[in-house]
């Protein structure tokens, strides 16, 4: 049998393959809980949140092309707005996620307003100076955030009456289900909006901000929106790492995490639909198994040059490998039309005809389009 | 179709999920209540009250031959070539007692990297407590870290003996489990307060520079809380702040502390911020009489400041290694050698390596204490002896003991010397040791 295996787009081994997929990560979610001890359970929480936080930045640095910096402030709005509302205001956590989510969004707008004037490393200086302000406003405001002694006691209960949450470990699997839940919905919004119109005008955006402009793009809302939901999204992770640690510190949100999160979105694989998920569980469980393997500092120097290490190994991240891999496998190729649709193209030098310019786009050359681009063509 | 599939993934999963929620929870274990409610470990655990019908089941159960000791300190990111060494030092403690100290149990240090964010901390204590099983946590650094999780800690009934974080904190009355293992940020400043109240009967003005740090936030307090309660006539004329990661001088901040006419300057700053506060203020011709936050008070430190360093004062109730005073303790040595045999790794010339060695050593006399007790060697042992401790260290100066009194006494060190900085010596001169015993748990 030679490889890679070819499957027709919409064929029946097509739809069973993706079925399979589904029911993979289904299978993963519901007997993850049982495979594991508790703490375990609690950390893979603590990564998937991550996960969710790298999905937000990847739409925006991975996708859209702006480095931002400012992440971990976005994910601390977002963890302390749920720590304030619901330690020292008694609101319900639901309700703080979704208020942290829509502050987010708003200062993720207000931030993002500079990207229609700034790009690259300026943009970068812009979003940098939120994520350092944070830090510095959580201590002034000590009466409200807990300042540098830190902010205790978030929880978020399962609900009552339903057994299988009760105690303390029902509670962690509860919390990771959530998680599981939230992780999923942000890669369905953000798949949503790549996938579309909205993705298509990211990436021309991206590729050519005077082509995107000519044909049409609405630059200043596309920027700002893809900015503003990327913010919410880093919020809503802040807001279950809140529940989950149940402790929040300045530290917590300073600028290392954003670089955290920039590395494990790099190291996932930019600009692809896994490579958070991928880059997160590197970020948060490389440096617990190094220092299981080595007492003393050496442990983050094994850290780093694991991270050095993959970077070259995998330029396109985790999740670019592991698609090449697959590729030699199995590949997907698209479906011949059939008479039907050749006798309804047959039409197409008439619609063309009123192209002033002839701007028919060249097919592409690029053997190995970046992920985005393949997308956003689909 | 492909726009589906994530969609498709979502639906699956929120079903399974509620599926799977009619059915058995996984891991639900729950420990379950102690099995021994002995008239003795009853109302040793009442004293402090312990419920132990909340605690697991084997919390009085005598530890096993091999036991795991916990400890959390960063082993990556910027702290960590400060706390590092901590390891080493704890280790040759705990070893030093498998070898000599003739226990039924021999322990085992666990170290986990928690890279100084309590976050962390809280997710590497669930790891010790869960997967490691550890039997007790030693040095545990930092404040924030041991609020984060002394609820742990309470929950499963796992003494955390010395654990070093100075803020009021560590030694709540709510949390017998643990026991600090720093010098305390209170005992700093009622001794700073004693000494102005002692050289300015008529009131002195006060400067402040205090980093914006929870650390710095409990010596705001505690200054404000004694000036108040020993009537001081003195005041705080000037109060500046630094963040943490404020490298630059602090020339604004002590221009303006100058300005004030202060007399006397309390520093509190983090790290280096304490060579450059001191630097800046004889660049600006400022010299006040300074006292110094313990956490700078290291040969390391006031050596870099040049004369700049000369009289300012520092709290100090352990040893200072690099010091020509200690050069030929007999403390020191009997730690050194210690260290050298049963840590061969150890940094011996870094004080963190000693401090190491202390917090675990305090573990170890509880574990002693509690083998000796009506309880035995077993958990609710060793929170009960630790929380009655009363020796004296090879690294504490004379006059200066780890005591503590039930609920009573939360605050294991409350003696120490002020000590002047001297250049021409390259060490602290001994000063007055001041002791107030008993006086500084806030109830």
């Amino acid at each position: 049998m030679a490889l890679p295996l070819e499957i027709r787009a919409g064929s029946r081994v097509d739809l069973s393959w993706r079925l399979g997929r589904v029911l993979g990560i289904v299978l993963l979610v519901v007997t993850t809980p049982y495979l594991v001890e508790t703490f375990r359970l609690s950390q893979i929480t603590g990564a998937l949140i991550l996960a969710i936080a790298v999905v937000g930045l990847n739409l925006l640095s991975g996708f859209a092309g702006q480095i931002s910096l400012g992440h971990a402030a976005f994910f601390g709005i977002g963890a302390y707005t749920t720590g304030v509302m619901t330690v020292t205001y008694d609101y319900g956590v639901v309700t703080s996620i979704v208020a942290g989510m829509a502050l987010c969004f708003v200062v993720g707008v207000v931030v993002g307003l500079p990207a229609l004037r700034v790009q690259g490393m300026y943009l970068a200086l812009v979003t940098l100076a939120v994520g350092v302000l944070l830090p510095s406003l959580i201590r002034r405001f000590d009466d409200l955030t807990g300042g540098s002694s830190g902010l205790f006691g978030m929880t978020f209960d399962a609900p009552e009456g339903i057994t299988y949450f009760v105690g303390r470990a029902g509670q962690t699997v509860w919390l990771y289900y959530v998680t599981v839940v939230a992780l999923l919905l942000s890669c369905l919004v953000v798949w949503n909006l790549m996938t579309g119109r909205v993705g298509r005008a990211v990436i021309t955006l991206r590729d050519n901000e005077a082509a995107a402009t000519v044909m049409g793009v609405n630059r200043a809302f596309v920027r700002t929106v893809v900015f503003g939901i990327s913010a919410a999204i880093a919020g809503l992770a802040g807001s279950l790492f809140a529940v989950n640690s149940g402790v929040l510190t300045p530290e917590t949100v300073s600028l290392l995490l954003t670089i955290n999160l920039l590395v494990a979105m790099v190291l996932g694989g930019s600009g692809s639909f896994w490579g958070p998920v991928f880059g997160a569980f590197i970020i948060y469980f490389v440096p617990v198994w190094t220092s299981d393997l080595s007492q003393g500092p050496i442990s983050g120097v094994i850290f780093g040059a694991l991270v050095i290490a993959l970077v070259f190994v995998l330029p396109g991240g985790l999740a670019g490998g592991l698609t090449s891999l697959l590729r030699r496998l199995v590949i997907v190729v698209p479906q011949p039309p059939t008479q039907g649709e050749v006798d309804q193209t047959s039409s197409l030098p008439d619609d063309l005809s009123d192209d002033p310019a002839g701007f028919e786009a060249e097919p592409t050359t690029d053997p190995e389009p970046r992920p985005a681009a393949r997308l956003a063509r689909r | 179709m492909p726009k589906r599939t994530p969609l498709l993934a979502l639906v699956a999963t929120v079903t399974a999920i509620a599926v799977t929620a009619c059915g058995g929870a996984p891991g639900a274990e729950e420990g379950g209540s102690s099995s021994d409610n002995s008239d003795a470990a009853s109302a040793a655990a009442e004293v402090l009250g312990i419920d132990l019908a909340e605690c697991p089941a084997d919390v009085t159960d005598p530890l096993p031959a091999e036991a795991n000791v916990g400890l959390t300190l960063p082993l990556t990111g910027g702290p960590a070539t400060a706390f590092a060494v901590l390891g080493p030092g704890a280790e040759a403690a705990l070893e030093q007692a498998n070898a000599e100290a003739g226990l039924d149990t021999k322990f085992n240090l666990i170290q986990k990297d928690d890279q100084f964010l309590p976050d962390k901390t809280v997710a590497a204590v669930q790891e010790l407590i869960q997967q490691d099983e550890v039997v007790a946590m030693t040095g545990v650094t930092g404040t924030a870290a041991v609020l984060a999780i002394r609820d742990l800690l309470k929950r499963d009934c796992i003494p955390g003996v010395s654990l070093p974080g100075g803020g009021a904190g560590a030694a709540d009355p709510d949390y017998p489990e643990v026991v600090q293992g720093a010098t305390p940020f209170s005992l700093d400043a009622r001794i700073w307060v004693e000494s102005v109240n002692e050289q300015f009967p008529d009131g002195a003005k006060i400067a402040t520079f205090i980093g914006n740090t929870e650390s710095g936030n409990d010596y705001a307090l505690q200054i404000d809380r004694w000036l108040e309660e020993t009537d001081s006539k003195s005041e705080i004329v000037s109060a500046e702040t630094i963040e943490a990661a404020d490298a630059a001088a602090p020339s604004s901040q002590v221009t303006t502390m100058r300005n004030s006419d202060a007399d006397v300057l309390f520093a509190a700053p983090t790290g280096a911020q304490c060579i450059s506060v001191l630097t800046e203020a004889a660049n600006q011709g400022w010299k006040p009489v300074t006292y110094l936050t313990t956490n700078c008070g290291s040969s390391t430190y006031l050596g870099a400041t040049g004369p700049a360093g000369e009289g300012v004062l520092v709290v100090q109730p352990f040893k200072d290694i690099n010091s020509p005073r200690f050069a030929d303790d007999e403390g020191v040595a009997e730690v050194r050698a210690a260290l050298e045999k049963y840590s061969p790794d150890a940094d011996l010339e870094n004080t963190t390596t000693y401090s190491g060695y202390t917090y675990a050593e305090a573990l170890v006399e509880a574990a002693r204490a509690a083998a000796d007790s009506e309880l035995g060697l077993s958990r609710l042992g060793i929170i009960v002896a630790a929380r009655q401790l009363d020796f004296h260290s090879p690294m504490l100066v004379d006059g200066v003991d780890f005591t503590v009194d039930g609920l009573e006494d939360m605050v294991p060190i409350e003696a120490a010397e002020l000590n002047a900085w001297s250049v021409d010596e390259g060490g602290f001169v001994q000063g007055e040791l001041y002791d107030f015993e008993g006086q500084l748990t806030e109830q």
